[in-house]
């Protein structure tokens, strides 16, 4: 449960703010630029349980990518076991999760980039305003449908994670790495107590809805005035 | 003075590039590492960095012994429920797209809630459903669990495109004796007919991409799709890493290809229908 509030704050704050500043990146007049964007999009589009299958193998102690890269660049104290270590698993796994989930808000914020009128940035560079004060005050404001999008929809997958976690450590070591959602698959599927697996769903629910229904109802409203 | 603010600094350029690149080059790292362990020997494949020294495909002889009913089951379940559920969607779509938002608002509501609800919630109840319906372990069960999750998303986005449609077509069509069914099979079908595709392959990500029911609702070879078939040799004990990878590939390349393939549709559904 602690984890999940964990994955929340994960995934308001890393892939949304990554996806952001990779679209400031790759936004304006770079070559190539259709390639860069597919290439940033792809490990979206990758499914999760693949995904892990990858980075299991990265992560893998004796010859994984990550402890033989840090072996190579003399960093040989730096290795971990990155998915068997308590402290660590979630951080590992977030990761993962990270190279996937960053596509997305990078697309979302690059299409929301297009739309903002060039004009609008041009006017405020003649009055002297500042490369900072222009993404502040002309930039991020512009980009706010984006950004409700952006943190919704990844605020909602924070409370559904199931299949990342799963496939890569499913749930361990020692329950480490746990969240709702993995915990009611054992409880429900493995042990069969679907007593406790219900109880745990309906708590899973609570906590989404404290979250999920203010979105709604800002969604239905925003549909109402775009109508009207 | 403006051209002066405007003159373009150039080593800033250079290293806007260098920086685009290397973040391309980090995103593709583990695309790379698994293709090249895919084609490495068993020899091989603990020496990471080492590029494979003479291709093996016997990864994927393996892989393809092991994932291909997979594959099969995946396209059986995906394309039907894809089909389906928009087919739902557009049906659901248009009377709401006809009606005052007033009225609407409470289907909206229950619309968005059905689409962001996580699906673990219902996940028990749709397993002893499953099995008093005897569609347990079978591919048309799977088909009515997607379809389900499936018409609150392809409902809301089709309302959107049936929305841009002016309403003047349909007084128009009325004037000249078209029946309802008839505006909404010739016009209202065919108009947004990219939209469609883009909800359509949207649509493939996720059902194809779902892990969570394909564990829950099925158990054998015959229908298990390749997400639960891959996660169970991911989790295995002693794993396999070169086939493991070569499986892998295996499991995303018709996605990959579909997605290379509509690239401008998949980006335009997945903005759009969320978007508004």
């Amino acid at each position: 449960m602690l984890n999940n509030v964990g994955w929340l704050a994960f995934y308001l704050l890393v892939p949304s703010t990554l996806g952001l500043c990779l679209a400031l990146l790759v936004d304006g007049k770079l070559k190539g630029e259709g390639l860069i964007k597919v290439l940033i999009f792809l490990p979206y589009i990758i499914t999760p349980v693949a995904v892990a299958a990858v980075w299991r193998w990265m992560y893998v102690p004796s010859g994984g990518l990550f402890n033989a890269v840090l072996m190579t660049i003399g960093l040989g104290d730096w290795t971990r076991n990155w998915l068997g270590d308590p402290s660590i698993v979630n951080f590992s796994v977030k990761l993962a999760a990270l190279w996937c989930a960053s596509g997305f808000s990078f697309l979302v914020f690059f299409s929301g980039l297009r739309s903002i009128p060039y004009e609008y940035i041009e006017a405020a560079r003649i009055d002297g305003a500042s490369p900072w004060t222009i993404f502040w005050q002309i930039i991020l404001p512009q980009l706010w449908p984006s950004t409700v999008l952006v943190l919704g929809l990844f605020g909602i997958d924070a409370m559904r994670i199931f299949d990342i976690v799963w496939s890569t450590t499913m749930g361990g070591p020692a329950r480490a790495s746990e969240v709702l959602a993995t915990q009611l698959y054992d409880v429900g599927f493995t042990t069969f107590q679907m007593g406790m697996a219900s109880a745990i769903g309906v708590s899973q629910l609570i906590l989404a809805a404290c979250l999920i229904l203010p979105y709604i109802v800002y969604i239905t409203g925003r549909v109402e005035e775009h109508a009207e | 003075m403006s051209v002066a603010v405007r003159s373009p600094i150039r080593p800033l350029r250079v290293l806007r590039y260098a920086t685009v690149i290397a973040v391309c080059f980090v995103m593709m790292v583990p695309i790379l590492v698994a293709i090249s362990s895919a084609f490495k020997s068993p020899q091989e494949i603990n020496d990471v960095l080492a590029l494979p020294t003479r291709p093996a495909f016997d990864n994927f002889v393996i892989g393809w012994n092991q994932m291909s009913g997979a594959v099969l089951n995946s396209l059986m379940i995906t394309i039907p429920s894809v089909i389906l559920s928009v087919f739902i969607g557009c049906l659901a779509a248009y009377p709401l797209s006809m009606m005052p938002v007033r009225t609407s608002r409470w289907i909206y509501f229950f619309l968005l809630s059905g689409m962001f609800v996580p699906f673990q919630i219902v996940q028990i109840p749709v397993f002893y459903l499953a099995r008093f319906l005897g569609v347990y372990n079978t591919i048309p069960g799977l088909w009515l669990v997607h379809v389900a999750f499936g018409v609150p998303v392809c409902t809301f986005f089709m309302r959107n495109f049936f929305a841009t449609i002016p309403r003047s077509m349909h007084e128009a069509a009325q004037i000249d004796g078209c029946s309802t069914a008839g505006y909404f099979f010739k016009i209202l079908l065919p108009a947004p007919f990219s939209g469609i595709a883009a909800l359509a392959i949207v649509q493939s990500r996720s059902v194809w991409n779902d892990l969570l029911f394909a564990m829950t609702l099925t158990n054998s070879d015959r229908t298990m799709p390749v997400t639960a078939k891959l996660n169970g040799f991911v989790g295995a004990v002693q794993v396999q890493y070169g086939p493991l990878m070569a499986s892998a590939i295996i499991s995303v390349i018709p996605m990959l290809f579909a997605f290379l393939l509509f690239q401008k549709a998949f980006v335009r559904g997945l903005l759009g229908g969320s978007s508004k």
